[in-house]
C-alpha cells in the first residue's frame, strides 16, 4: 500500500545532496555535447547552417564508414555471442575444477585498459609472437594475424566474450530449473526443452548482452587504430579522431559525432528496454545442486577452459614475459633482463607520465564517486526518468566526449593547469555511469526497513545516510573507486584527442613505442600498467573480505 | 488513574483504491492490539503514528501534545519491525546503543544502559556477536531491545513474532507481555493472530478495509463482537436466522422478536446432551436443537469441535468426550446469543 521509502521524498536531505551532483555532471557531460552542437550548425562567418550535415549525408563515404563500422561491431557481436554461449552452459549447470578460474576471467575485461589489448595482441599474434613461432616450428609459414579484418574482431571478442559469459551465465544459473523438468516430464527431450523453454527464457539475457557488445564495438577506437591499421578499416570514431586532429575539420567531425551520438542511442535504448525484460523475470532464489559433468563432458569443459584461458591470458601473459626478454649480445639471443624496466625509469618522460596517470586517476576515483554516490542516494528511491537519463552518456563515446573538451580547449588559452583539468573532467564524465551503476544496484539491496527503523529510534535522515547506509555500502564504493581508478589510469581515447604534452598519461606513452616499434618498452611500461589496475582491485578485495570476516 | 496517552482523531489518509481513518485513544501503560485480514491498513497506521507516512489530515496527539507534523526522529516513538531490520554492519551491542549515541551518552552510561536492556531482555552477554549469528527468536528481542534503548513514549511492533514458529510464538508474547508491564511502556501490536490478540492484550482494535470496526476488551470483541465480521473474524461460530426462535426458544419469560435477521454464538456456549429425555440441568432461557446429527468430530487436544447438523444448518459445538450419532440435543442460554443484520 505505502509507497516504499515514501518518507525519504518529504526529505529535503538526498534533494539537497544530489542536486549538486546531478547539476555538476549534467553540465560535465552537456558542455562538450553543446559545443559540438555549435560546431556541427553554425558556419565559420556566423549563422546557423545546415551545410555540414548536408553535405554528411551526400557523401557516400560517410555511408561507407558507417556501413563499415556497423559491419564490423555486428561481427565481433555474433562471435562474442559464440564464444560465451558454450561457457555459459557449463558455468550455470556443471560444478567443476577451475570453474571459479573461468568465472574470474569474466572480470578482467571490465578493469583492462583497451592499448594494453592491443599490446597484448600485437605480441601474442605477430610475426615473431608465440602463435606463430609455435607454428613455425610444426613447420607452418608465419600467417598474417594483425592489421586485418580478423585482428579485429578477434580483439573485440578478446574484449566482450567474457562479458557475453558472465551475463548470460549469471542469468542462467538463477533461472528456475523448475519449467525444464515441467517439460520433461510432459515428454519432451532435452534438445527440444532446450529450444522451446530454456532458449526463450535466456533471451533477455542474450540479447541484454548483444546490445551492450554491439554498443562497446560501435564506438570502440584504439583496436581499430592500431591493428586495423588503414583507411580500409575506418569506423565513425577513427575518422572522428582524424579530421578532428589530422585534417582540423572540426565542423566535419562535429557532424559524425552527432550521427555516432544518434546510432548509438538507438542501442542504448535497446539495451535498456531488453535489461527491464531481464530484470521482470528475476526469480525466487533457490538451492539447485549444480551436476557432475560426465567424461565426455568433462573433456568438452577442459578444452573450453583452456582454450578461454590461453585467448584471454595468452596475450597478457606474453605481454609480461616479453618484457623481461632482451638480446643477451648484440646478435641477437633474448634473455631474461631488466634492461627495459632500467630504460624506463632512468627516462623522465615516462616517470612523468606515471606520476600524470596516477594523480589524474586519483583525483578521478575521489570525484566520480563524490558525484555518483549522492546520485545514487536519490535514484535508490525516485522513479524511472532520471535513471534513464543518467545512462545517456552511454551513447556518447569517449572519443566524442574527449572531442567535445577538446573543442572547450580550443575557447581558452591553454595552460598545463587547464589541460590537467580538462582531462580529469572528461575522465570524471566517462567514469561515473560506471561508478552509478556498481553503487546504485547495492544501494537499492538496503531495505528501506534499515533507514526507517533509524528514524524511529531518532536520527535525522543525514545521520541515517552517515551511519547506515554509507557504512552499508563500504564494500560496493570501494569497487566503485576500483574500478573509476582503473578506468582513469587505463583511459587513452578521450586523452589521445584532447591531451597535450601536459597530461601524457601511461596508455598515450604506450601507444607512441608501440607506433615506434619500440614493443619492449612497451611491454614495461603495460606491465606495470597491468598491475596497477589487479593491484587496485586485489586491494579493495582484500579489504572488504577483512571487513566481512 | 490512566489516562489517555495516544489520541488519534480523524486521522485520514488515502490511496488511489485504499482509504484509512482512524478515531483511537490509547490509555497510558496499555497494549493495544491491531487485529484484521492483510490489507485492512494495520501496519499503514503503525506507519502513521511513527510519522514514516504522512497523514493527510487530522490529527495525532502523544501526552497532550500535536505530533501531526513532526519528523519521525522527533515523535519518539518506537517501532520494531516484522523483519526486524537489525543493522548488520553493526554488532548486537551497537545495534542497541545506536539511540543512545545520537544522544551523546557517554561510554560508561551507554554500557549500562545496553547491559540493562539485554538483561531485560533475557540475553546477556549477547552484546559481541554479529547479528547473523542470533536465531530468529534472538533477534527479534535485539530488535526489541535496541527500541527500548530509545526510551520511547509509545511502542510500536508490526507483526513482530509472525517469523517465528508456533512454540517460539507463544512463548515470545508472554516475554513481551512481561516487559511490557515490567516497564510500563504502551505499545501498539500489529497481529494477524487471534489468539494472540486475545491473550496479551489489554484492548484489541479489529480493523477491516481501512477502518475499526470494534474496539474492546478482549473478552468483549470475542463474546460481545460489535459485527458479523468481528464475530466471524475473531473465532468460530454458527449463525442461524432468527426466525427460527419461536420453534427452539424454550422460556419462561415474555419473548421479544429481536430485530436483526440471525443469531450468532460461539462453540463454547453449545450444552450438549446425547440422551434427549434427560431435561436440561438449568433453567434459564435457552434455545434447544433436537435431534441434531454429529457430521464431522474433529479432536483438538482435550476437547473435541463437533459439526452438527440440524434441520439442514450447521452447528458447532465442543464436548469433552468423543460423541457421534443422530440424536443429539444441544443447547444454547439466550445471554450468550450475539443478534447481527445480515443482508
Amino acid at each position: 500500500m505505502k509507497k516504499e521509502g515514501a518518507i525519504l521524498n518529504s526529505s529535503r536531505f538526498y534533494r539537497a545532496l544530489s542536486t549538486p551532483a546531478a547539476l555538476l555532471l549534467t553540465l560535465l557531460f552537456l558542455a562538450p555535447l553543446a559545443i559540438i552542437l555549435s560546431k556541427a550548425f553554425i558556419a565559420e562567418e556566423g549563422g546557423v547552417t545546415l551545410n555540414r550535415l548536408k553535405g554528411l549525408f551526400s557523401d557516400p563515404y560517410t555511408y561507407r564508414i558507417l556501413g563499415f563500422t556497423l559491419m564490423q561491431a555486428l561481427l565481433s557481436t555474433l562471435v562474442s555471442l559464440l564464444l560465451a554461449l558454450p561457457g555459459a552452459y557449463l558455468l550455470a549447470n556443471y560444478k567443476f575444477r577451475g570453474r571459479g578460474v573461468v568465472k574470474a576471467l569474466t572480470t578482467i575485461p571490465f578493469i583492462l585498459p583497451s592499448i594494453l589489448v592491443v599490446l597484448g595482441f600485437v605480441i601474442f599474434y605477430g610475426s615473431s609472437g608465440l602463435i606463430n613461432t609455435l607454428l613455425g616450428k610444426m613447420g607452418v609459414g608465419p600467417i598474417r594475424i594483425l592489421y586485418t579484418f580478423g585482428a579485429i574482431i578477434m580483439a573485440h571478442a578478446f574484449y566482450n566474450f567474457p562479458i557475453a559469459l558472465g551475463l548470460i551465465a549469471t542469468y542462467w544459473e538463477n533461472l528456475s530449473p523448475l519449467y525444464t523438468q515441467v517439460s520433461a516430464t510432459l515428454g519432451a527431450k532435452r534438445g527440444k526443452s532446450f529450444r522451446t523453454i530454456t532458449l526463450p527464457r535466456l533471451m533477455p539475457a542474450i540479447l541484454s548482452a548483444s546490445t551492450l557488445i554491439f554498443l562497446f564495438c560501435f564506438t570502440s577506437f584504439v583496436i581499430l587504430l592500431v591493428l586495423g591499421g588503414g583507411p580500409r578499416f575506418t569506423t565513425l570514431e577513427v575518422e572522428i579522431y582524424r579530421r578532428a586532429k589530422m585534417s582540423l575539420d572540426l565542423g566535419g567531425a562535429a557532424a559524425l559525432s552527432l550521427l555516432s551520438i544518434a546510432v548509438a542511442l538507438l542501442f542504448v535504448a535497446l539495451h535498456l528496454a531488453f535489461q527491464r525484460r531481464m530484470s521482470h523475470q528475476e526469480e525466487a532464489p533457490k538451492m539447485v545442486y549444480k551436476r557432475a559433468p560426465a567424461p565426455l563432458m568433462k573433456l568438452f569443459i577442459f578444452l573450453y577452459s583452456l582454450l578461454a584461458l590461453i585467448f584471454v591470458l595468452g596475450p597478457l601473459l606474453s605481454i609480461i614475459y616479453r618484457s623481461f626478454r632482451a638480446p643477451f649480445t648484440r646478435s641477437g639471443e633474448l634473455v631474461f633482463s631488466l634492461r627495459w624496466y632500467r630504460e624506463l625509469f632512468n627516462n623522465p618522460l615516462i616517470i612523468r607520465s606515471l606520476i600524470t596517470s596516477l594523480a589524474i586517476a586519483a583525483i578521478v576515483t575521489v570525484g566520480s564517486l563524490l558525484v555518483a554516490t549522492p546520485l545514487a542516494a536519490r535514484l535508490r528511491y525516485r522513479g524511472k526518468a532520471l535513471e534513464l537519463y543518467a545512462m545517456l552518456p552511454m551513447a556518447v563515446s569517449s572519443v566524442i566526449i574527449g572531442f567535445g573538451y577538446y573543442l572547450i580547449s580550443t575557447l581558452f588559452k591553454r595552460g598545463p593547469s587547464l589541460s590537467f583539468l580538462l582531462v580529469v573532467l572528461a575522465h570524471i564524465v566517462i567514469a561515473s555511469p560506471f561508478v552509478l551503476r556498481t553503487l546504485l544496484p547495492e544501494y537499492r539491496k538496503i531495505a528501506f526497513s534499515y533507514t526507517e527503523v533509524s528514524l524511529t529510534l531518532g536520527a535525522t535522515v543525514g545521520q541515517t545516510f552517515r551511519k547506515v547506509e554509507l557504512p552499508l555500502l563500504r564494500g560496493a564504493i570501494a569497487t566503485a573507486g576500483a574500478f573509476a581508478f582503473a578506468i582513469s589510469i587505463g583511459e587513452f581515447n578521450a586523452t589521445l584527442i584532447l591531451g597535450d604534452i601536459n597530461t601524457t598519461t601511461v596508455p598515450i606513452v604506450m601507444y607512441r613505442l608501440i607506433n615506434s616499434y619500440n614493443f619492449a618498452g612497451a611491454c614495461a611500461l603495460g606491465t606495470i600498467l597491468m598491475l596497477l589496475c589487479f593491484f587496485i582491485f586485489f586491494i579493495v578485495e582484500t579489504l572488504k573480505r577483512r571487513s566481512n570476516g | 488513574m490512566a489516562k489517555n496517552h495516544l489520541v488519534c482523531s480523524n486521522v485520514r489518509v488515502k490511496y488511489p483504491e485504499f482509504l484509512l481513518t482512524l478515531d483511537l485513544s490509547v490509555e497510558q501503560g496499555d497494549l493495544i492490539t491491531l487485529i484484521g485480514p492483510s490489507g485492512c491498513g494495520k501496519s499503514t497506521t503503525l506507519q502513521l503514528i511513527s510519522g514514516l507516512i504522512p497523514c493527510d489530515s487530522g490529527q495525532i496527539i502523544l501526552n497532550g501534545k500535536d505530533i501531526t507534523n513532526l519528523p519521525v526522529w522527533k515523535r519518539n516513538i518506537g517501532l520494531v519491525f516484522q523483519e526486524y531490520a537489525l543493522f548488520p554492519h553493526l554488532n548486537v551491542e551497537r545495534n542497541i546503543d545506536y539511540a543512545l549515541r545520537l544522544k551523546h551518552l557517554t561510554k560508561k552510561e551507554r554500557r549500562a544502559k545496553t547491559a540493562q536492556l539485554l538483561s531485560l531482555v533475557n540475553l546477556e552477554g549477547y552484546g559481541k556477536r554479529k547479528v547473523d549469528q542470533l536465531s530468529g527468536g534472538e533477534r527479534q528481542r535485539i530488535a526489541l531491545a535496541r527500541a527500548l534503548a530509545a526510551e520511547p513514549e509509545v511502542l510500536l511492533l508490526d507483526e513482530p513474532l509472525s517469523a517465528l514458529d508456533e512454540k517460539l510464538r507463544k512463548w515470545l508474547r508472554e516475554e513481551i507481555r512481561r516487559i511490557q508491564q515490567e516497564t510500563g511502556i504502551t505499545m501498539v501490536y500489529v497481529t494477524h493472530d487471534q489468539e494472540e490478540a486475545l491473550t496479551i492484550s489489554d484492548k484489541v482494535v479489529v480493523m477491516r478495509d481501512g477502518q475499526i470496526e470494534q474496539y474492546g476488551t478482549p473478552e468483549e470483541v470475542y463474546s460481545s463482537p460489535a459485527t458479523l465480521f468481528v464475530a466471524n473474524f475473531m473465532g468460530l461460530g454458527t449463525l442461524l436466522p432468527t426466525t427460527l426462535l419461536p420453534s427452539v426458544l424454550r422460556s419462561f419469560e415474555e419473548y421479544e422478536e429481536p430485530s436483526e435477521s440471525h443469531l450468532f454464538f460461539r462453540p463454547e456456549d453449545v450444552i450438549l446432551h446425547s440422551d434427549p429425555s434427560l431435561p436440561f440441568p438449568e433453567y434459564l432461557p435457552h434455545l434447544r436443537f433436537k435431534g441434531a446429527r454429529v457430521v464431522n468430530s474433529e479432536y483438538q487436544g482435550g476437547r473435541y469441535l463437533l459439526e452438527c447438523e440440524w434441520e439442514g444448518y450447521t452447528i458447532y459445538g465442543y464436548s469433552a468426550t468423543k460423541i457421534g450419532g443422530d440424536n443429539l440435543t444441544l443447547g444454547v442460554k439466550v445471554q450468550d446469543l450475539n443478534y447481527f443484520e445480515v443482508k
